[in-house]
């Protein structure tokens, strides 16, 4: 009896691998029958891909607060659904996406729709992993009434292979009960800011709230706002066009100068290092700082009205050199990028750009504290009781989008390798572990391997 | 003879399927990773065969250098503290009676926190704003408020392994005082017999005996090193200004941060290797202990 239920057993384990196994296979085979690319009248008539299967597109995207996912729900998905009763849409939001997204993608799967930094575009699109846009594009008029550089943003080869969904123009934002305290308005030029750092510090303040530890990608924000205010856009467009290098005076001098200001102090006691940018943005609300790197989306989206009980606002970075305007840089914040081998590709445009198209929907989505989508919005579309945080935040960075000169932010214009290298080298410039020079020639290599990569500035 | 070689067929049917699974989903990856150490690869693309260039690479590589010396120093670590603080409290346990469990079961209570919340738990108290710097603070002690050590270049690898052999010491006490309650008492007996002192007996009779244990504590610890990941990862990933980089967290930032699979891959078959040599290396000195005992 034993014997048998033996035989039984493993018989049983035997046959359940090889099932996982085929299953595996049949999956594949199903993939590769479906249409892989439809043609755009499809995307207008979804009844066309409506054979009573029930369909699914599933995004994932990073991990946001349930309130944020509650918009998307509400604004993005239900509409959709209501249209399309026949499609499920599943959201995901995870931890660590980028990783995450390239091991899936890689490996042949993924997600239909994922989050994605359009620095990353160019490796998805080489492979052949992102689908197309570019038979969608004047489908949908998307140059109408997108930003031209935000769908710049989303170019491989002249082609666009994502979608931009939203946009961004850096900021600092002040504490400007502090500085009344300080007796100190807000700072414009190099020599009111160093005048504010230097009297914050002697109050027992700290003069700009960050902390990256864990997280070296923040570092990208310092040293925007130092080459965007001390060498400005032009210079920066020069240098992601290879026209100049990374030991151009004006760059190395802005390096030099953020190195200069992290050793005096300025950027959160030289304990950045040490804390969380959850915990950099607790001082700041606990009004222990007078600064925060940080911008707009960090009073859209992160922050819940209300949460700062004290009088704020957000500007430009203050001009960091003589005759360099106080300036932000803009970049694409977010793009969405869409698997190539996704079985309803027309619904996936059609799910975002029914959203991106209609302004009114889009207006209530960002009153509810959703990112700033790829095109402008009239004011009159804006409900009433949106609250004041969010109109405050909207017209500082309208203002600064529109301003005379803008500088590029490195997760939206800078080559992937060169962003990478900088952001997970910076603090050894800090720390001392690495001299400027040396981690400026490394910069420059790498930029260089870039371009030879095939890189192209869409500034 | 017959009845043996059913036997073994039967075995090897047990055997099969779990290895069939083990094939697909652990060996075939791990050795794949031999043929991309020697190509270019984004993890996206077609890998392209680029010969010895990883491995050139490597020698020059200042982060996987920095990381080799932080993983021998880790290495060193946990062969050292946790190996004196389990034997050291296992020795005093076994002679304290049947109060010994609740010794043990309180030292062994780390052990069973997850590295992810250990290790979030002492980010908080490693802060220079919520931690033990402002407990000083308040204190009016000056002199430690500054104690950050996450952000302390000088320091931040010994606050990571701080927390790990937190973690892991109690295994170790728990580990050792099985290894005493197998020496034979009668070594003990006539050791006093012959006038020997404590120090004596520890180093003639116990370490002798339980020298099986310690060395394959060796090996667990230093496969354990050169794989080392949670802690540093959860509490630095590798910062700051790569003070904590040791081999995992620069393979992973290498290979999925970096996205240059092909050199990560060769960054790990260069750490499997080493890994292995001093293992054999290990395993050599334990058979030779065996043989002496």
């Amino acid at each position: 009896m034993k014997k048998w239920i033996r035989v039984l057993l493993t018989a049983m384990l035997t046959v359940s691998l090889a099932a996982g196994c085929g299953a595996q296979a049949e999956n594949n085979a199903e993939k590769q029958d479906s249409p892989q690319v439809q043609t755009g009248q499809d995307a207008q008539s979804p009844n066309v891909q409506s054979d009573g299967e029930k369909k699914e597109i599933n995004i994932t995207w990073t991990n946001i607060k349930e309130s944020q996912q509650q918009v998307w729900q509400d604004y993005v998905i239900k509409p959709f659904q209501e249209k399309h009763p026949d499609v499920t849409v599943n959201f995901q939001g995870i931890p660590d996406l980028q990783n995450t997204i390239r091991v899936q993608i890689g490996a042949g799967a993924g997600p239909d729709m994922f989050y994605m930094d359009s620095i990353d575009i160019p490796d998805f699109a080489s492979t052949g992993h992102l689908l197309n846009i570019e038979p969608y594009r004047e489908q949908y008029g998307m140059d109408d009434f997108m930003f031209d550089w935000a769908i710049d943003s989303t170019e491989y080869k002249g082609e666009m292979y994502a979608l931009p969904h939203s946009v961004e123009a850096t900021a600092m934002t002040y504490n400007k009960t502090l500085l009344d305290q300080l007796g100190k308005e807000v700072p414009k030029t190099r020599q009111d800011f160093v005048d504010i750092c230097d009297t914050a510090l002697s109050a027992g303040l700290i003069p700009i709230s960050f902390g990256y530890s864990g997280e070296n990608i923040l570092l990208t924000w310092p040293y925007e706002h130092y080459i965007t205010c001390y060498a400005g856009g032009e210079k920066t467009a020069q240098l992601l066009k290879g026209e100049i290098g990374f030991d151009d005076p004006d760059i190395k001098g802005a390096f030099a100068l953020l190195k200069a200001d992290w050793d005096a102090g300025y950027i959160n006691d030289k304990k950045s290092g040490a804390i969380k940018n959850d915990e950099a943005r607790t001082l700041f609300t606990n009004q222990k700082a007078v600064f925060n790197f940080e911008g707009p989306w960090l009073t859209l989206v992160d922050t819940p009205p209300g949460t700062w009980e004290f009088e704020w606002g957000q500007c430009a970075w203050p001009s960091m050199k003589d005759g360099m305007p106080a300036a932000s840089a803009i970049t694409l914040g977010e793009a969405i990028g869409i698997n190539a081998d996704t079985k309803y590709p027309d619904l996936c445009v059609e799910l975002m750009m029914d959203f991106y198209m209609n302004e009114e929907r889009c207006a209530q989505a960002v009153a509810a504290g959703f990112s700033t989508p790829a095109r402008s919005i009239d004011a009159s579309n804006y409900p009433e009781d949106m609250p004041e945080q969010i109109r405050k935040t909207l017209d500082v960075q309208d203002q600064n989008m529109n301003a005379e000169s803008v500088g590029y932010a490195p997760w939206g214009f800078y080559p992937s390798k060169t962003a990478w290298f900088l952001n997970d080298n910076l603090d050894k410039v800090f720390y001392d572990q690495m001299d400027l020079d040396t981690f400026l020639i490394k910069a420059q290599e790498c930029l260089e391997q870039d371009l030879a990569d095939g890189y192209v500035f869409a500034g | 003879m017959n009845g043996l070689i059913k036997k073994k067929i039967k075995g090897t049917c047990f055997i099969l399927p779990a290895f069939l699974v083990h094939l697909v989903i652990v060996l075939i990856p791990a050795c794949s990773m031999f043929y991309y150490a020697f190509t270019k690869w984004n993890g996206l693309n077609e890998p392209q065969f680029n010969g010895l260039d990883n491995f050139r690479r490597m020698l020059t590589d200042y982060d996987f250098l920095f990381a080799l010396k932080n993983n021998v120093i880790w290495m060193s670590i946990f062969l050292i503290v946790p190996l004196i603080l389990g034997l050291g409290m296992a020795l005093i346990f076994t002679k304290i009676g049947k109060i010994q469990l609740l010794f043990r079961s309180l030292c062994f209570l780390p052990y069973v926190v997850s590295a992810t919340v250990a290790g979030k738990i002492f980010s908080i108290f490693y802060s220079p704003y919520s931690g033990i710097g402002s407990f000083f603070e308040q204190l009016g002690i000056r002199g430690l408020a500054d104690f950050a050590p996450l952000g302390n270049e000088h320091q931040a690898l010994y606050a990571a392994a701080f927390v790990d052999n937190w973690h892991w010491w109690g295994f170790v006490l728990v580990l050792m005082m099985s290894a005493l309650h197998q020496v034979d008492a009668a070594l003990y007996e006539a050791a006093q017999l012959e006038g020997a002192n404590s120090w004596q007996i520890l180093k003639n009779v116990t370490l002798p005996q339980i020298k099986p244990t310690i060395v394959s504590y060796f090996v667990f610890v230093i496969i354990a090193a050169f794989t080392t990941f949670d802690y540093v990862w959860i509490m630095t990933q590798g910062g700051p200004a790569g003070a904590t980089e040791v081999f995992s967290t620069r393979i992973y930032k290498t290979t999925f941060i970096n996205f240059e699979a092909g050199y990560g891959s060769a960054l790990s078959l260069s750490v499997c290797l080493l890994a292995l040599s001093v293992y054999f290396i290990l395993k050599l000195v334990q058979k030779r202990g065996r043989e002496q005992l």
